[in-house]
């Protein structure tokens, strides 16, 4: 009988190999996070990062796992991979961890090397080895087999059928667990997802994929890889379908680094070269409610080239916009319309014009797309995009670094940006995915301004007094669409106060984007709000005059009594035509800080070159809203 | 004989561990696919449809299927070729690859990171100020103005009207209007609302008393604290998951701490220009 079940355990070790993975969870019930009726407090994340487990932050020398990328933004102090101590001055209150697909999906191979296999269960392994080493060795652990059989003392894993049961226990799914440890309700929320990078010929057509959902969800399907025909963004929504129909949950894709896409993010047809048509909008517009406009990568909101007339468009552009992410070809005049971000809103306009629905009536973000695991974007303290970056290299600023070859692109073109913000009604997945899929979200380029912005008919000077609660009674905010009015003017409600660790603002601008009955799209910028509004005039082309830039060099300070804490204001369109289709969106300056190379150069003793970018206005974006004449 | 002795004699046993053998050798040795020769067998296939049946919850058309296979061939094909020329030697990516990898596993070894409540309760003791639950304050703020706009003696005088009740709260203009006037938080939600400096000066607070002039990134306040409750040490059950995890990642490190040395046991290392 004994040897009967000598041979069944033997039967059992060799074919139920199986990894028996913790799940180290407290299971106590955690009270309920009640949402408050509308949103109160905005919610700052990251939906952008990568940890040791994507190809590239490896392969840079990357040490840090998806754990300590959660202890981060939560707060506590890591050792950087280069051994810089590493804590942000504030917590973040949520975080998407979006390593490559390609790497973390369908890794089941890692454990079907046989000895790997066993690794996990010490009992196998040392059997393994002593099978290995010696006769004698095989020999002993026979014996200890038996005898354990014998006694009934062998390891409960190695009788215990269940214990066997089929755990596809792969990359995908440990993440999950690590997430659900650090997902805390109210306080910290760690969403599911990963990045889908297709790049075709080196133009940049990468998406964030996130789920509303939780591990149980998300790992019945594989993160979706970009190789071959999947490669085609279109493929994704339609895997993204599948997922919702099947499973109940939601997904969205989030694009970013269109400045690098060759034109290609914000095309006017479809990858196959055919047509948009509906079918095509209608999805897109469902599967990619907001954009990632600005990140380490550049910023991709506007482009001086594409607006002549707008003094700040330039900022984030040296380095990016002269050729794709892998350098390979070069940016031709075309290719600007469909790589920024202001010009692809207005491209919505145009198509919905001739299809129907607007492909491209997103809402912004930012994120930072660090691949240190350090979700890091304020200037004096930014852990840079790789961890030959990090912040205790002294030479960063200055060597090149370009994705695979050495040239174009120095260390100063990278930015310390940026962040999400989101107007959730609660900190948990479901309140912040539900504000993205609604589009109440806006960019920042790292600095934790605070941006109201409503817009409604009927909405007053008067409101300005109990700002959110009329704004949310008699409008919409930001994201949201406001049809019909039968000709009246709409009125928008906007405020926006400093970050209280960084610079106080310069002004308020509001971006109209527009088309007319021909067809054509234009844009205008206003300034609506500004400090000094005694001192500083808006001319007859409403410029305003540009703040002072106070910023000293030599010790990376500036003057703190320039620009106002706090700037509010109620605004109408001077130029609104209740016939055509509009867009407005808002952008908020700060007063002109120094950039990151400036406090690396006090910090390590030396002098920045000339052509080093040393100051610049860090900003807001919004989500727009939309007006159009019909209901 | 001993009853060891007497088993070893048993053809049974014999027959078993030779099974075993043979068994843990052919799986250990794979597939040998002979070179310039790609065969993609039935379960390949299956893998396939799998992956794809995972994702799109259909089996995929005749048109997809062939695709998802031309573009694993043309995989196998570079994977072989670059083999060949040796690519994977010295590759950086592919050592941090294998580090990484290595590491993952290793963290899997279940049994030693299930602590009992005892062992929470023990690291939560050792680790005070790590979970203790902070002060939660009740306050009213005034926003007086920036810094070189307001006159310092004067909110000197208004501290002593607002303490004595001539001069009310809501006479004052407060030109931080998205600033709430009351705010309940701690120092830490405080310090996401109004900056550090705020919360530096919570200290100074002393309950049913205008304090002024206290200074945030926006600028001038005066603050009345309300209600103050006192920061207390945690029960386990408040904070378990957070004490489970920080004890886990301790256990880890240690763990991989050991691991290291295990194997560093193993090498003899000879570094140029160092002393052995």
């Amino acid at each position: 009988m004994r040897y009967l079940s000598t041979a069944a355990v033997a039967f059992v070790l060799l074919t139920g190999c199986d990894v028996d993975v913790d799940i180290d969870i407290d299971t106590e019930a955690e009270p309920e996070v009640v949402g408050t009726a509308y949103p109160e407090q905005v919610f700052w994340g990251d939906t952008h990062l990568h940890t040791d487990n994507s190809v590239d932050a490896f392969g840079f020398g990357n040490r840090l796992d998806a754990e300590a990328a959660l202890r981060f933004a939560r707060g506590e102090q890591v050792t950087a991979t280069k051994g810089e101590q590493a804590q942000l001055s504030r917590p973040l209150d949520f975080l998407v961890i979006s390593d490559h697909s390609d790497a973390i999906g369908a890794t089941k191979a890692i454990y079907e090397a046989p000895r790997v296999a066993l690794l996990a269960n010490e009992f196998l392994l040392r059997w393994h080895d002593m099978m290995h080493e010696s006769e004698a060795g095989s020999l002993q652990v026979t014996a200890e087999l038996i005898d354990g059989a014998a006694m009934g003392t062998l390891p409960e894993s190695l009788t215990d059928e269940e214990e066997q049961t089929e755990r596809t226990a792969d990359l995908w799914q440990r993440h999950g667990e690590i997430l659900e440890q650090y997902n805390e309700p109210g306080v910290f929320t760690a969403f599911m997802g990963y990045e889908y990078t297709p790049m075709p010929q080196g133009d940049n057509l990468h998406r964030v994929v996130m789920f509303r959902d939780g591990p149980e969800k998300a790992t019945t399907v594989l993160p979706f890889s970009s190789l071959g025909p999947n490669g085609d963004p279109e493929r994704l929504w339609q895997h993204m379908e599948s997922y919702e129909q099947n499973t109940g949950g939601r997904m969205l894709a989030i694009p970013h680094n269109s400045n690098v896409s060759n034109g290609l993010m914000f095309a006017m047809e479809r990858m196959d070269g055919s047509p948009i048509d509906l079918a095509y909008a209608q999805t897109r517009a469902l599967r990619e409610p907001i954009v990632e406009v600005t990140q380490i990568k550049g910023d991709s909101e506007s482009h001086p080239f594409l607006s002549p007339n707008d003094e700040f468009a330039s900022y984030g552009i040296a380095g990016w916009d002269s050729c794709n992410l892998s350098c390979t070809r070069e940016m031709d005049d075309d290719s600007y319309a469909g790589s920024y971000a202001r010009e692809a809103l207005k491209r919505g306009l145009e198509i919905e014009r001739t299809v129907g629905v607007n492909p491209y009536k997103f809402g912004m973000i930012g994120s930072t797309d660090s691949h240190t695991s350090l979700a890091t974007a304020d200037e004096n303290n930014f852990f840079g995009k790789h961890t030959a970056n990090e912040a205790n290299v002294s030479g960063r600023a200055t060597t090149p670094q370009n994705l695979g070859s050495r040239e174009g692109r120095f260390g100063w073109h990278y930015l310390s940006s940026g962040y999400a913000a989101v107007w959730a009604t609660s900190n948990t997945r479901e309140a912040i995915f539900d504000a993205m899929v609604r589009r109440e979200v806006y960019a920042t380029t790292g600095p934790r301004m605070t941006v109201r912005f409503f817009g409604g008919f009927g909405l007053t000077e008067a409101d300005t007094e109990n700002l959110v609660e009329s704004g949310y009674g008699k409008g919409v905010p930001m994201g949201g669409e406001l049809a019909g009015g039968d000709g009246e003017v709409p009125a928008f409600l906007i405020s926006a106060s400093m970050d209280p660790e960084s610079a106080r603002l310069d002004r308020i601008q509001v971006v109209k984007g527009w088309i007319d009955e021909d067809g054509e799209t234009f844009e205008t910028i206003y300034n609506v709000s500004w400090s000094d509004a005694e001192q500083r005039v808006m001319d007859d082309d409403g410029k305003v005059t540009p703040i002072a830039n106070t910023v000293d060099l030599s010790t990376g300070t500036w003057n703190k009594d320039s620009g106002a804490p706090e700037l509010m204001t109620w605004w109408q369109d001077p130029d609104f035509n209740a016939a055509q289709t509009a867009f407005y969106y808002v952008r908020v300056l700060e007063v002109p800080t120094p950039t990151w190379p400036v406090y690396d150069a006090l910090k390590f003793g030396f002098t920045l070159p000339d052509d080093v970018i040393k100051v610049q206005q860090e900003r807001a974006y919004t989500s727009p809203i939309w007006y159009s004449p019909q209901s | 004989m001993s009853k060891s002795a007497a088993m070893l004699k048993e053809p049974l046993l014999h027959f078993l561990v030779g099974a075993l053998l043979i068994f843990v050798w052919t799986y250990i040795a794979g597939d040998s696919q002979s070179p310039d020769r790609i065969v993609f067998t039935e379960a390949d296939v299956a893998r396939l449809k799998a992956n794809w049946r995972q994702n799109f919850y259909r089996e995929p058309t005749k048109a997809e299927l062939d695709g998802l296979i031309d573009a694993a061939i043309v995989e196998e094909i570079y994977y072989r070729e670059a083999l060949k020329l040796g690519l994977d030697q010295g590759d950086p990516v592919v050592r941090r690859r294998l580090v990484t990898k290595l590491q993952f596993l290793n963290e899997q070894s279940p049994g030693e990171f299930v602590p009992t409540d005892e062992v929470l309760e023990d690291w939560l003791g050792a680790h005070p100020e790590k979970y203790r639950i902070a002060a939660e304050y009740d306050l009213m703020q005034l926003y007086l103005g920036e810094e070189e706009a307001v006159d310092l003696v004067e909110i000197e005088q208004l501290v002593v009207g607002l303490n004595a009740g001539s001069v009310q709260p809501d006479q004052i203009d407060n030109t931080l209007r998205m600033l709430p006037t009351g705010v309940k938080g701690n120092p830490d939600t405080l310090r996401d609302q109004f900056g550090s400096m705020f919360t530096d000066s919570l200290e100074e607070l002393v309950t049913g008393q205008w304090v002024g002039p206290i200074r945030s990134g926006f600028g001038i306040h005066v603050v009345k604290l309300q209600e103050k409750r006192s920061g207390r040490q945690p029960f386990l059950s408040e904070v378990r998951q957070r004490v489970l995890n920080d004890w886990r990642v301790e256990q880890l490190d240690r763990a991989e701490t050991e691991t290291l040395a295990g194997y560093l046991s193993n090498y003899e290392i000879r570094v140029f220009g160092r002393e052995q």
